[in-house]
């Protein structure tokens, strides 16, 4: 049963910490009204404490079953120790190991009573061969030299070869001496390219599923699909797909190559320093001084340093070793995994009638292209983004709103029916005003309105291109709701703030240019078939639209004025000259 | 109380420890009624520990054990509340002996509920669950959350609250329907 809504707002008050004296005068009153109410407060309190129970027992196993895969990646680990095996064969192609000597392992497996893991080093010993001899494949192949030392900030002209991916980057500038560069998430970084990074947080993905975070200020080299030269500054590397092992980081004083696994470099003029966070590296002299110290094989939480000076190996504890920003996961997840959108969609080159998009691989190259929308199409993203009033989420769009339309629907996920008329949540232009409106029940016959609706102060101008981002924070409240034009916030109406505590789930597509409930006479498709849907008349949006983007975050002030720099010069460009 | 229960006193420390595993999420609950910091009363269920084990020949078998204890947790909370130099939540005494007596009742129930909040918690949404771990597994504020998952403090509290209304609203069902 659903507490009424002035309990629940009192009990969320009285919860919220540090309860003023009203609300505790009002919480006493609330407690006289009636005795099942001291049990009701009881029961708050009993599931709070078994929550608590539940998350620390479920953190204590989570702890414990790391432990144990630590002990057994360390018990691998004694296997790696025979580094011949990974010896310089991209340096002495003709010393590749044979297979028969790679299964020799198996026997030192043996002799190390480790036959619990035959059958995993099997596929080491596999794997690393295979990886061995597509290296020597590569190294000769032409043109495609892993002598690559590009020392320009741009490619070579013969080496234009994509590689890996600018997969993600958060508060990123870069700098390159000789030309501009602003690289946008999902440009394809080229063979030879070599990249700077003064402030912020950068992923690239290599075409293998290398993962390198880099935390600035960072100088990289891309020498080919596995393999990136460290010049300067800090480097995460996360493989965790099988093509991703033995990605390799050249440094100065040291190569590193994973061997499944998570590690952390930092190079300095004087020091390159090593710090393994799970499964294991191998590290080992660079090309030019292949004597200057023994390979060595380093487990999880080993560390160790090479000096300039010397060249020699030095292994340190892990707490000696640098810290790396977005090595620690709850940082990681907060400054690369969320800053991926959630849902982008930009027009296909090869075919404009179509829309590129992906609601599981998030990268976007803003300032793509754009749609047309004659009040009879729409882009249909599907079944997605089903956010309910409780969840934040912000959505971005370039919108030209073509001119004598009052009312159109830019995008959302809205239906109708009997019950509830208009529910969901739309971006609207309603007389050039941009609304947010975020719908329980609307004008239907038999429920009250619940909704919250928002609008700007000022109108759009009609026939221009304009950067449109609304952000809510899931507070289901009006002041959650803000609008950004062009990249900057503006002053809004509130009309509506009724939402309280309903839902807004609707079932429709995700679409732009007409709601669920109208039937698209032509339909631009993102990921899946034309469907179909109540025929009724919407108020399409009539006009262009490009270059969507939803994340399931608020986005900060300084990401949206970045997302209309990147793309604004290609709309504020001349159709026809772009 | 059974009839049965062994007389506690000092020398019997089992009698304490299992009328302590029996009793200790009820408090915990009392003591999270009147102290939303987690770690606060985390503390808090730790001094009453000690302070019962220390004081466990003056418990009153003829009186709830839960009753017992709920009376030093309201010394505990109020000391906290002083050193913090803080208000306190104090509601009328009649009043916290009616939530004294629904600890009473509910103290049985403890490990049903327990079994049921499980289930209840599997059908949260990936992003409730998450928000749960960063309040009670990790203890951050409602801001630090808000900061994680892309929101503001004010509206992690009203998620909060939310998805414990649904938690207790759920094992409340899962508990009728085992009767």
């Amino acid at each position: 049963m659903n507490l009424p809504k002035q309990t629940a707002d009192l009990l969320e008050a009285y919860f919220a910490g540090d309860p003023a004296p009203e609300v505790i005068a009002a919480m006493e009153a609330w407690l006289r009204e009636d005795e099942a109410n001291a049990r009701l407060l009881a029961e708050y309190g009993l599931v709070d404490r078994l929550i608590s129970h539940e998350q620390k027992n479920q953190d204590a196993s989570a702890i414990f079953a790391a432990l144990l895969e630590a002990e057994e990646k360390a018990e691998l680990v004694v296997l790696d120790t025979k580094p011949a095996l990974m010896h310089d064969v991209e340096e002495n192609p003709d010393d590749a190991i044979p297979f028969s000597k790679a299964m020799s392992v198996l026997s030192y497996a043996a002799k190390q009573s480790l036959y619990k893991h035959a059958i995993a080093v099997t596929g080491i010993a596999a794997a690393i061969v295979f990886a061995a001899i597509l290296t020597i494949l590569f190294i000769s192949g032409p043109n495609l030299s892993g002598n690559q030392t590009a020392t320009n900030n741009t490619p070579s002209t013969n080496a234009l070869i994509p590689v890996a991916t600018l997969t993600t980057q958060r508060d990123a500038q870069w700098q390159v001496t000789s030309s501009p560069f602003s690289p946008s998430v999902g440009d394809q970084l080229m063979l030879g390219q070599r990249l700077t990074l003064i402030d912020g947080f950068a992923e690239i993905t290599t075409h293998r599923g290398a993962v390198a975070v880099l935390e600035a200020p960072v100088s990289i080299e891309i020498i080919d699909h596995q393999t990136l030269r460290l010049h300067r500054g800090k480097l995460v590397g996360i493989c965790e797909t099988v093509s991703s092992k033995n990605f390799v980081v050249r440094t100065p004083q040291m190569d590193i190559t994973d061997l499944g696994t998570r590690f952390g470099i930092d190079v300095t003029t004087e020091i390159s320093s090593v710090l393994v966070m799970d499964g294991a590296v191998l590290t080992r002299p660079p090309a030019k001084s292949p004597n200057a110290f023994e390979p060595l094989v380093m487990k999880e939480s080993d560390a160790c340093r090479v000096w300039a000076d010397t060249n020699k190996l030095e292994r340190i504890a892990a707490s000696e070793a640098p810290v790396f920003f977005s090595a620690i996961p709850s940082l990681y997840e907060q400054v690369v995994t969320e800053s991926r959108p959630v849902l982008w969609m930009r027009q296909n080159e090869q075919d404009p009638s179509n829309l590129l998009g992906s609601a599981a691989f998030g990268v976007t190259k803003p300032g793509f292209g754009s749609v047309g929308l004659d009040g009879r199409g729409c882009v249909d993203a599907g079944d997605v983004l089903d956010f309910d009033a409780d969840e934040p989420f912000s959505v971005g769009i370039w919108i030209r709103p073509g001119g004598d339309h009052n009312d159109m629907f830019v995008l959302g996920r809205a239906a109708k029916n009997i019950e509830r008329g208009i529910h969901g949540y739309d971006l609207y232009l309603s007389n050039q005003r941009l609304r947010v409106q975020l719908l329980h029940a609307f004008d239907a016959k038999d429920s009250v309105n619940s909704l919250i609706r928002v609008e700007s102060e000022k109108p759009l101008d009609t026939d221009r291109w304009h950067h449109v981002v609304a952000t809510y924070d899931g507070s289901r409240e009006a002041s959650g709701v803000k609008i950004y034009i062009n990249g900057v916030p503006i002053p809004t109406n509130v009309l509506d703030d009724s939402l309280d505590r309903n839902n807004i789930h609707a079932k429709s597509p995700f679409r732009i240019g007409l709601r669920g409930f109208a039937q698209p006479q032509s339909n631009i498709v993102l990921d899946g078939a034309t469907r179909d849907f109540i025929v009724e008349k919407g108020s399409p949006m009539i006009g262009e639209a490009g270059d969507l983007v939803v994340f399931d975050r608020i986005l900060r002030e300084s990401e949206i004025k970045s997302f209309y720099d990147e793309s604004s010069s290609f709309y504020s460009t001349p159709k026809l000259l772009r | 109380m059974s009839c049965n229960d062994p007389k506690p006193n000092a020398m019997n420390p089992r009698g304490f420890a299992e009328r302590w595993l029996d009793a200790q999420h009820a408090i915990g609950g009392f003591i999270c009624v009147h102290v939303q910091d987690q770690s606060l009363a985390d503390d808090i269920v730790q001094e009453v520990a000690r302070q019962a084990t220390a004081n466990f020949d003056k418990y009153d078998p003829n009186r709830p054990f839960i009753a017992w204890l709920i009376g030093i947790a309201r010394q505990r909370i109020a000391e906290n509340y002083r050193k913090q130099n803080r208000r306190p939540i104090v509601f009328s005494s009649d009043i916290v002996d009616s939530i004294t007596d629904a600890y009473v009742d509910l103290q049985p129930e403890v490990d049903d509920r327990l079994d049921a909040l499980r289930g209840c918690m599997d059908q949260l949404s990936n992003r409730h669950r998450r928000v749960i771990e960063l309040r009670y597994a990790r203890q951050l504020s409602q801001e630090q959350i808000g900061e994680q998952v892309g929101t503001n403090g004010r509206a992690i509290n009203a998620m909060l609250f939310r998805i414990r209304t649904a938690l207790r609203e759920c094992v409340s069902k899962a508990m009728e329907e085992m009767r």
